[in-house]
């Protein structure tokens, strides 16, 4: 989008809306907002299975820190137009178990539990696209300073998991 | 000697204990501050998760307390 300043107004002249964009983002939205079906009776056997509670407490703790950080960074791509569609989609299609097909939408395979990889996938395929953008956009020259870069721009713990 | 990191303990049953992973590593943080700030962030993402029904139950701040990470108290 561009912006022309004139005395008295501001003339916004839009650019095409990417519409493979917005649909991959929205996909991406419901994708990670759906239930994960974690239900504590298929961790814990009984009143004394610590085992089972600790497994619990710690899978909830992972797929409710995988939503955060899913959404804070959907936010922080929506909030650069530079990132396309074309980028999300190459990002998709890199040969991870989540995919996207246009028309189709997301397609995941699942690895051993599917509630607690759906939402760590959406994560990396993020991630991902950030890294690319932090490099490019934002000429982040190496690896360490594209680390740098993420720890700045999205916190210290989304950089710590998802930018190693 | 490292700097001394922090835990976030989670009441089990019968015992404290760390169940918060990161890399299949116990999560720690480089301050008291940061796991406090961890844990107020996790109760918050609890609610929302109950709040839409992802999760059944709510934990209470009660269960959980935060502590010097024991690795780095027996090597001090």
């Amino acid at each position: 989008m561009q912006t022309q300043s004139t005395a008295d107004n501001v003339i916004t002249l839009h650019s095409p809306r990417d519409t493979l964009r917005e649909t991959i983002l929205d996909t991406l939205h419901a994708w990670v907002r759906q239930r994960p079906g974690l239900d504590p009776r298929n961790y814990i056997r009984g009143w004394d299975d610590h085992a089972g509670r600790a497994a619990y407490r710690s899978d909830s703790r992972a797929i409710t820190t995988h939503l955060r950080d899913a959404r804070a960074m959907l936010r922080y791509i929506e909030l650069r137009p530079t990132i396309t569609g074309a980028d999300l989609l190459a990002a998709l299609n890199m040969g991870g178990r989540l995919t996207y097909t246009p028309g189709r939408g997301l397609d995941y395979t699942t690895g051993q539990y599917w509630s607690m990889e759906y939402r760590a996938a959406a994560c990396r395929v993020l991630s991902s696209v950030i890294w690319d953008y932090l490099r490019t956009g934002a000429s982040a020259t190496d690896g360490d300073a594209i680390r740098r870069a993420a720890r700045r721009e999205l916190g210290a713990s989304i950089a710590r998991r998802w930018f190693q | 000697m490292s700097p001394q990191r922090w835990e976030v303990l989670t009441f089990i049953g019968n015992h404290w204990e760390n169940v918060w992973e990161l890399d299949e590593q116990p999560e720690t943080f480089e301050s008291y501050g940061d796991a406090d700030a961890a844990l107020a962030e996790h109760l918050r993402d609890c609610q929302w998760a109950v709040d839409a029904g992802h999760l059944d139950d709510m934990p209470t701040r009660d269960a959980f307390r935060i502590a010097p990470h024991v690795s780095d108290l027996l090597t001090a």
